[in-house]
């Protein structure tokens, strides 16, 4: 049987495309799916010793919470870690355990500049999630990491002429997020841009 | 000069997008459209890309990338338990209390919530506020009111890890003088603000120079500080804020506004339970209203056609459709706010307008008086009887 030329070409495009982490991966029909619900990159205006940028093995700690302070430093609004919220349902008929979470920050092309570390995942009342879901089941969690201050020096230059879309686009940037487990295949969602937390946004 | 003023403002105004037809009865559209809002999510998504008229700002883009998609978004955000209570000036506890789960029958059900949700659902949480609710010695420079016993605009409420924590609710800004509705003229946030810096021991920054009366509301990197609104005229608005950047099609706009609003003032943990901010909507619609006390043969009444009425219509409200700000004295900026700037500035309404300033949408003005002789809109004041008559008129109305 002949195969027509475009089947050829997605044939060869998909094998090539194996040699790499699908981006971001498939749903998993029978397995784990996630899917965004709500997120920023944090606030670290006033405690930039907390962000990623500044991230080393003497930071004091990462994992800040809403409104409070890690710091005699903070400021007047935020001190707070970025976060992503997210469904995740287990389609398949076993158990999944295990499960954790990794998040990377894409440019304007979609393409993965920076890993910013996790430093929580929690259930729907803010307790730590114990990385296990039941077949069928589906959970809301949270996905606690560290920021960046500038998100502009990650995703691009400052526009040197003041567009306004990309003066505007330098505090948002989409966030990869990959759903691992010890049981189950990856799972994961690429996310809208996302915004460092505005100190006032009514 | 003058008699082209009316020519001046119809020409500004055709550079402006079309307004919405306004529906005849907003809080009765509300609860005949009640249940639509509450169980149907598409009209939910129609109702705010139609509202959201220039959706490459980012304001818009942030709620339009996130409010009712087919999954997913803030629709699966879990709802705040509302359960709050009124933080007492003496530091005591006061009883918790629950917005009730019910949904209303009729309007005056619906607006009986609403008066409620005004003053009890905390539509955002600043840390600087929780700050300020500890130290009763600043309450007065900062323009809080105390009423019975409790502080006016502030609430206790649990938030979604389940601590406990102080909240603002609609109150704190659009209660002025403890009249719903009416802006907080006296409220100096921005003073607050920098008090709780220099606490930190940081600079005050350009909070300290906002003055009464004034809030920067919107994260653009520029310090625009504008007038608290008055709400009494939001039944014949066709746009709110500022810059016009949420078009009032429908009542549902303005609770899809509130609904918004309070998921990002929560950090976009948690959401409002719907019938809430719908009901605040039907309430802030139906506001009881000052009554104009001008004669209608006042000598500023004719003023006030000749030079104002143009933008300012008097049947609804003295409000008026998006202008563009070419020529406008005051700041320009609002007009284009990197998050929000449509290139346009609203015209408000003007009931109420004489309880006293900061007047123009960047409050620049501390009473009408030199707001009219400034010659607004356009530096061309008036013959010095008219300007009388005209500030006698305006603070009648």
């Amino acid at each position: 049987m002949k195969m027509p030329l475009p089947l050829i070409a997605l044939a060869a495009s998909t094998l090539f495309a194996c040699d790499h982490r699908p981006l971001p991966p498939e749903p998993g029909v029978d397995g784990l799916e996630a899917v965004h619900v709500s997120g920023h990159l944090g606030s670290y205006r006033d405690c930039p010793e907390q962000a990623w940028e500044n991230l080393d093995a003497e930071r004091p700690n990462a994992n800040l919470v809403d409104g409070d302070c890690a710091t005699d430093q903070c400021g007047p609004l935020n001190c707070q870690g970025a976060r992503l919220t997210f469904t995740l349902s287990n389609g398949s008929d076993t158990d999944a355990e295990g499960i954790g979470a990794l998040v990377f920050v894409l440019d304007r092309e979609g393409v993965e500049v920076a890993e910013l570390p996790a430093t929580a995942l929690l259930d729907e009342d803010g307790d730590a999630f114990d990385g296990r879901l039941a077949a069928g089941d589906e959970v809301l969690l949270h996905l606690e990491f560290v920021g960046p201050l500038d998100i502009a020096a990650l995703v691009g230059p400052a526009d040197p002429d003041g567009d306004r879309e990309l003066v505007a686009w330098r505090n948002g940037a989409p966030i990869r997020l990959v759903v691992t487990s010890q049981t189950h295949e990856d799972a994961g969602l690429d996310t809208p841009a996302l915004y460092s937390l505005p100190e006032v946004d009514t | 000069m003058r008699r082209l003023l009316p020519l001046l403002l119809v020409l500004t105004a055709c550079d402006a997008p079309p307004a919405p037809t306004p529906v005849d009865d907003p809080a009765g559209w509300m609860v005949a459209h009640a249940d639509l809002y509450l169980e149907d999510r598409g009209a939910r998504r129609a109702w705010i890309e139609s509202s959201l008229w220039r959706p490459e700002l980012p304001y818009a883009s942030k709620r339009l990338d996130a409010y009712a998609l087919p999954a997913g978004g803030w629709d699966a955000l879990p709802e705040m338990q509302a359960r709050t209570a009124a933080v007492a000036a003496d530091g005591s506890p006061m009883p918790w209390r629950a917005l009730p789960d019910d949904i209303p029958a009729d309007l005056a059900g619906w607006r009986a919530l609403g008066e409620r949700v005004f003053h009890e659902l905390p539509m955002r949480r600043d840390a600087y506020v929780e700050w300020l609710a500890t130290r009763p010695d600043l309450w007065d420079r900062a323009g809080l009111r105390i009423e019975e016993g409790a502080i006016d605009g502030l609430t206790r409420f649990v938030d979604w890890r389940g601590d406990e924590r102080v909240g603002v609710t609609c109150a704190l800004c659009h209660r002025g003088d403890g009249v719903p509705g009416r802006a907080a003229r006296a409220l100096d946030l921005g003073w607050a603000r920098s008090r709780y810096v220099e606490s930190r021991g940081r600079p005050p920054g350009a909070y300290a120079g906002w003055g009464r009366g004034r809030l920067d509301v919107t994260e653009d990197a520029v310090d625009d500080p504008l007038a608290i609104a008055d709400l009494w005229t939001l039944p014949w608005q066709s746009h709110i804020n500022t810059s016009g950047a949420v078009r009032l099609d429908t009542p549902a706009a303005l609770a899809i506004r509130f609904e918004t609003q309070f998921i990002t003032g929560h950090a976009f943990a948690v959401r409002p339970p719907r019938h809430l901010v719908w009901a605040l909507a039907i309430y802030v619609l139906t506001l009881d209203r000052p009554v104009s006390t001008a004669p209608a043969d006042h000598p500023g009444a004719d003023v006030f056609a000749r030079r104002c009425a143009g933008c300012h219509d008097p049947a609804r409200g003295y409000a008026g459709d998006l202008v563009a700000p070419d020529g406008l004295i005051g700041d320009h900026g609002p007009a284009f706010s990197p998050m929000r700037g449509t290139g346009f500035l609203k015209v408000p309404g003007l009931i109420g307008v004489g309880a006293g300033g900061p007047y123009l949408h960047d409050g620049r003005f501390a009473t009408l008086t030199a707001l009219v002789e400034a010659g607004h809109p356009f530096g061309d004041p008036p013959p010095a009887d008219d300007a009388a008559a005209l500030v006698e008129f305006l603070e009648h109305l």
